[in-house]
């Protein structure tokens, strides 16, 4: 659920962005963040392990 | 001639306007910053000419984004309403609409997206269609990690 959660926000604060508003910049990379930091945590690390191997 | 807001007797122009005029060019206000001064005014000149309901929807809700930004240690107990949420998501769409004078969509999808991210919004009133939400995933709702 957390996933869903970021990527609806993600999806609003893009529109936002798009439209020109630009103090959305703020949530927008803390939502990226996050998910990267959820896939990282959750075998992203070891996936990009493999692909160096 | 130098220009200067010395003059100006419009109270909300001198705000618009504060640091455009600095001598120094690296301290005049960047151009994203008065686009973004400029479109809050607007919005919120549209949202109080035609609807107030909307008006103090959104800065209901702007107060509550703003206090997260301050302190996000805690959940907040304060939400928005669901009739807020559906306010919102009823302006949601009224950007470049074709008919419709109001353009609240900038502010409102980004307080719908705040929202969200805050956890000041309940996922389950929020309609999105499912290939948007899907992308990268099998999965209609994206990814689920289950607990054990």
């Amino acid at each position: 659920m957390l996933v869903y959660k970021y990527k609806v926000a993600i999806h609003y604060l893009t529109q936002a962005m798009e439209m020109g508003y630009y103090d959305a910049a703020l949530e927008l990379a803390k939502g990226h963040y996050s998910l990267a930091e959820f896939y990282h945590s959750h075998g992203g690390n070891e996936l990009s392990e493999k692909f160096k191997k | 001639m130098k220009a200067n807001l010395s003059t100006e007797g419009d109270p909300a122009i001198k705000v618009l306007l504060e640091g455009c005029f600095a001598s120094t060019p690296s301290k005049r206000t960047p151009a994203f910053e008065l686009a973004q001064r400029l479109l809050d005014e607007y919005n919120d000149s549209c949202a109080r000419l035609a609807n107030t309901a909307i008006y103090d929807v959104i800065r209901r809700c702007r107060s509550l984004v703003e206090a997260r930004r301050i302190d996000h240690s805690k959940s907040s107990d304060i939400v928005y309403s669901e009739s807020d949420t559906a306010t919102l998501m009823e302006f949601d769409d009224s950007w470049d609409d074709s008919g419709s004078n109001f353009r609240l969509a900038p502010e409102a999808t980004f307080i719908i997206g705040a929202g969200i991210l805050w956890d000041l919004i309940k996922l389950d009133q929020i309609q999105i269609p499912s290939t948007i939400i899907s992308r990268g995933s099998s999965f209609p709702k994206g990814v689920y990690v289950l607990a054990i």
